[in-house]
């Protein structure tokens, strides 16, 4: 709920020519002109609304920046070091909070403090956004285990989101385990509605839930946001092995990107994705370019 | 019945001398449970890091002093309606302070949970030296004005008593 964390002096306007389901993104940077991104088009927040222009625009100061995440912490900022390491922190409804400011290391990130800027996300629920790519990704009863990938800000995390309740939507009892490391997926306490079938585990790292959610959960699905890091790898490898199917997303602009990414020359060499789904902006956030098989042959969408 | 109205009169300036004096035991009591509740508050950070909005509820119910009560609800008031603490809604009812000591509780509130985990309790530190200080002075004002004021009671119910007989 972005009137928990925002002050009155910016939900007031934004609310005025706004709803939050139509805002993608806030952008408050000290001493800059507050960004508000609604459906990959930016505007500034001005008293009287939205505008285009910064001679009306509201300005964001370090103060109310700080306001921000403080009123987001729950007036708690020492209770999400562990997040603000990470450059970042999950509110209540999922909404994602990116932190910039002066980093204390001392051998590793110890916190961050001095804020100077922040991305507020705003996550959506949007039904049957997935709809178009569902038989993609279960076919005659079968689950395809499917890599989604996209730029950041292209409907990853939605589109994972609707998948998921599809699956219950659909009347397919799977058995279905979020892996919702940053706690966006499922939206926390006053989450989204995914079905009937699905269980999570939040902010725990990929690999410790994977093989949490293995042993305890008895997953048929197991689905994972953002895989990156060389240990996302052996989990989620694991998890195939272990017969149970995999839906996750990547950051990466095409198939060319996702090869030169380190990591997945593994997964891609072995055909452990039989669907690879491309997301981008093009005709705004969610648009599907295209759909490949395990050996990158075209489904959907222009040539690699 | 001259002698009822003189113990009367005795009596009731007993009380009022008595309730002089209890302005300033209830002032040391005051700070004897702030610093408590500052120490409590630094162990429930430091080991559950809890969010403070769950603190302060558990704590305030712990708090018998009615002042501090009434200062910790109107705190906890602030955070449930996810605003920023005012000095009026703070101290609402509250007669027991001076401007300055106000202001190092107005001061201690508005500065709790603004930082990291570090620097949070090098604050509470400070905050304990702080209101131990106040104490140290309410309980030096307590046991020099406590006595004088009772007694004071006494001896000006014994001059209205001599007057009047």
């Amino acid at each position: 709920m972005l009137k928990d964390i925002l002050p009155q002096e910016i939900y007031n306007p934004l609310m005025l020519k706004l709803n939050e389901f139509e805002i993608n993104e806030i952008r408050l940077r000290a001493n800059k002109p507050i960004n508000v991104i609604c459906n990959t088009k930016h505007y500034f927040l001005s008293p009287s609304g939205i505008c285009n222009s910064t001679n009306q625009a509201i300005f964001a100061s370090k103060e109310l920046i700080n306001d921000v995440i403080f009123k987001a912490s729950d007036f708690s900022i020492y209770s999400i070091n562990e997040q603000l390491k990470q450059g970042f922190l999950t509110v209540s409804g999922g909404i994602r909070i990116g932190v910039c400011g002066d980093v204390a290391i001392d051998e590793s990130i110890k916190t961050i403090n001095n804020f100077s800027s922040i991305c507020i996300r705003v996550p959506h629920l949007i039904k049957n956004a997935s709809l178009a790519i569902f038989n993609q990704i279960l076919n005659n009863g079968e689950i395809n285990n499917t890599l989604i990938i996209s730029p950041p800000g292209a409907g990853k995390t939605t589109m994972l989101r609707d998948i998921v309740y599809q699956f219950s939507n659909h009347n397919y009892p799977f058995n279905v385990y979020i892996v919702d490391e940053r706690g966006e997926i499922c939206g926390g306490d006053n989450g989204f509605n995914l079905g009937n079938f699905c269980d999570s585990v939040s902010f725990l790292n990929k690999k410790d839930s994977i093989q949490l959610g293995i042993r305890s959960m008895n997953p048929d699905i197991i689905v994972c946001d953002e895989i990156g890091a060389g240990e996302d790898f052996d989990a989620l490898e694991y998890a195939i092995n272990c017969g149970v199917k995999v839906i996750a997303t990547v950051h990466a602009k095409s198939i060319e990107e996702l090869k030169n990414k380190q990591n997945f020359a593994r997964l891609i060499e072995k055909k452990y994705f039989q669907r690879y789904i491309i997301l981008s902006k093009e005709n705004g956030v969610g648009t599907i370019t295209g759909v490949y098989r395990e050996n990158f042959t075209k489904i959907y969408g222009g040539a690699i | 019945m001259k002698m009822v109205l003189m113990f009367f009169v005795i009596g009731i300036c007993c009380f009022v001398g008595y309730g002089i004096s209890f302005n300033y035991r209830d002032r040391k009591l005051f700070f004897y449970e702030f610093v408590g509740f500052i120490n409590n508050i630094k162990n429930e950070i430091g080991f559950s890091m809890s969010k403070l909005p769950e603190i302060i509820a558990r704590l305030s119910k712990q708090t018998k002093h009615k002042q501090l009560n009434k200062i910790l609800t109107n705190y906890l008031t602030c955070l449930k309606a996810k605003k920023p603490i005012e000095y009026k809604v703070l101290f609402a009812d509250i007669n027991i302070l001076k401007q300055q000591e106000k202001d190092s509780v107005f001061d201690f509130f508005y500065r709790l949970g603004r930082v990291d985990l570090e620097r949070q309790v090098d604050s509470l530190n400070n905050s304990v030296k702080i209101f131990e200080e106040y104490y140290f002075q309410s309980k030096a004002e307590a046991s020099k004005y406590c006595p004088l004021y009772t007694k004071l009671g006494i001896l000006i119910g014994l001059f209205f008593v001599l007057i009047v007989a």
